[in-house]
């Protein structure tokens, strides 16, 4: 672990000089203060469900984003021999991999906490009665879940193909899944994605927490998958 | 520190290499046996199998070109051969503890591999950090690199200011880092000038074995104390530089060619077990 340790430390390093981290960490949070600006009455029946709508479409794009970055970053690490470099120092390239998914996850979901509390100070300035917190909070924790997802969708991808197709491809799924959770209705059954879906849809959701807590457990197990997927990729390959 | 105030070059216990019939049998440091492996329809490596005694200098050079590249890749555990096994220092790729292959094996390739922004104190630190050295004795290796290595007031600079040259120089000393027992170099240090690589490719330590793999030859000499050519995948001969010089040879592609040509007799080289 302290092998991760010290990777994680280099990837955040790496993030800072590339910029990469402004826009993981900045961008869901860009996303929660637009949220203000916002009328809430023009999406939701309450100013609650007006803004997590508004927050929902932010979050979709920021994690769209993130995705298409954590797949860029493996394959260049790729490509220019920087996993080599680690993994000729008996560095498990599994290792590589999962200070990278620690570091976007971590930035990711302290972006779309802090665009979160954006989103909720714009709910509390509309509202006539002070919303419930915890149906949104849960929300928004289901939304980092699946936020991970995104990351291990990228590095998977990344870990396969190409930077720029790896990119564009990462960022499609990212983004067509956050569209999907968005325009299309509430879901009955639970998604790895659910927590945009139920960001979108907040008022008419009639078990929010419940709804939330199954689809966090979906998304945390298909970026457990995802990894496990991504690791075998990068072992079989030649760096 | 060794017994009598000998500087080991070698992470192997010093009571190994104390024995005599060790230093007699010349113990082979790497290994490769029945090594196959295809890239697309081109078969790269065909049951090639090699081995190099502990002290050896070798240079490879293959045609196609890409083999001897492969080859050492294999070695490092970047590629994988579809066949075939290989140790080096006496270890297999599976030992990846710290102490292990992380200090014991080696690996420059033709591209350093390293963040631009990094000085060359940090890329000697994190390399220390995986080998697991405590923050001492990182910095007493660091400060003999830098100087071996002659960073100078670079030392502390990003890499990206001073171009490719420094960042090669640095990944050699990131690999020497570990005083490693098997040191595998991929065409290393083409951005450096051509007298200068000569001195860092110098790799001191009479129980160091060193593999070149390189596309011109020529820019070896000196280097190196022992050829190998790998033809179509197998390997056409091995053989002692001195070799070469016995039938007025040079150390050039052709010429390497022109003794395996000669039926030089395959296998481990008639005197080039050590150094």
């Amino acid at each position: 672990m302290s092998r991760v340790g010290t990777l994680m430390r280099m990837a955040f390093h790496e993030m800072w000089i590339t910029f990469r981290l402004i826009l993981v960490l900045g961008l869901p949070m860009i996303g929660g203060i637009a949220v203000i600006a916002i009328p809430p009455e023009f999406a939701g029946a309450t100013a609650l469900g007006g803004a997590a709508f508004w927050y929902a479409i932010a979050a979709g794009a920021a994690i769209s984003v993130t995705a298409g970055l954590a797949a860029v970053t493996i394959a260049n690490e790729r490509r220019r021999g920087a996993v080599a470099w680690m993994a000729v120092r008996a560095v498990a390239r599994s290792a590589v991999l999962l200070s990278w998914f620690l570091a976007f996850g971590l930035l990711v979901a302290i972006g779309i906490t802090v665009g979160a509390g954006g989103a909720w100070l714009a709910a509390i300035t509309h509202a006539e009665a002070p919303p419930d917190l915890l149906p949104f909070a849960a929300a928004v924790g289901a939304t980092v879940a699946w936020a991970l997802a995104a990351v291990a969708v990228g590095l998977l991808i990344g870990s396969v193909l190409g930077s720029l197709l790896a990119t564009i491809l990462s960022t499609a799924i990212g983004a067509g899944v956050a569209a999907a959770a968005i325009g299309l209705a509430l879901s009955r059954t639970p998604l790895p994605s659910g927590g945009i879906n139920l960001l979108a849809h907040l008022d008419e959701a009639g078990r929010p927490v419940s709804f939330a807590l199954q689809s966090s457990g979906l998304a945390l197990g298909l970026a457990a998958v995802l990894l496990v997927l991504a690791a075998a990729a990068l072992e079989r390959s030649d760096l | 520190m060794g017994p009598g105030g000998v500087t080991l070059n070698s992470s192997t216990p010093d009571a190994l290499w104390a024995s005599e019939s060790v230093r007699l049998l010349k113990p082979a440091a790497v290994v490769c046996e029945e090594l196959s492996r295809r890239v697309g329809r081109q078969r790269l490596l065909d049951r090639l199998s090699l081995r190099v005694g502990v002290g050896g200098r070798l240079l490879v050079v293959s045609q196609p070109e890409a083999s001897a590249s492969l080859l050492l890749r294999i070695l490092a555990g970047l590629a994988h051969a579809r066949r075939g096994s290989v140790r080096l220092a006496g270890l297999s790729r599976a030992d990846d503890s710290p102490a292990g292959w992380a200090r014991r094996v080696g690996y420059v390739g033709p591209q350093a591999g390293i963040y631009p922004w990094m000085s060359p104190r940090e890329v000697l630190d994190l390399a220390g950090r995986l080998a697991e050295y405590d923050a001492r004795e990182r910095a007493r290796r660091i400060d003999a690199l830098a100087e071996r290595y002659r960073f100078g007031t670079h030392l502390d600079e990003p890499i990206r200011r001073r171009g490719d040259a420094l960042a090669q120089r640095v990944a050699l000393a990131a690999a020497m880092l570990t005083d490693p027992e098997v040191l595998l170099l991929d065409d290393p240090l083409r951005a450096v000038e051509a007298d200068e690589r000569t001195s860092l490719l110098a790799i001191p330590g009479p129980r160091r074995t060193v593999l070149i793999v390189s596309p011109f030859p020529a820019s070896e000499a000196g280097l190196v104390n022992q050829v190998a050519f790998i033809r179509d995948g197998g390997l056409a001969v091995h053989a002692p530089v001195s070799a070469l010089d016995a039938r007025g040879l040079t150390l050039s592609q052709r010429g390497i060619e022109a003794l395996a040509a000669s039926g030089y007799g395959r296998g481990a080289p008639r005197a080039a077990g050590a150094a």
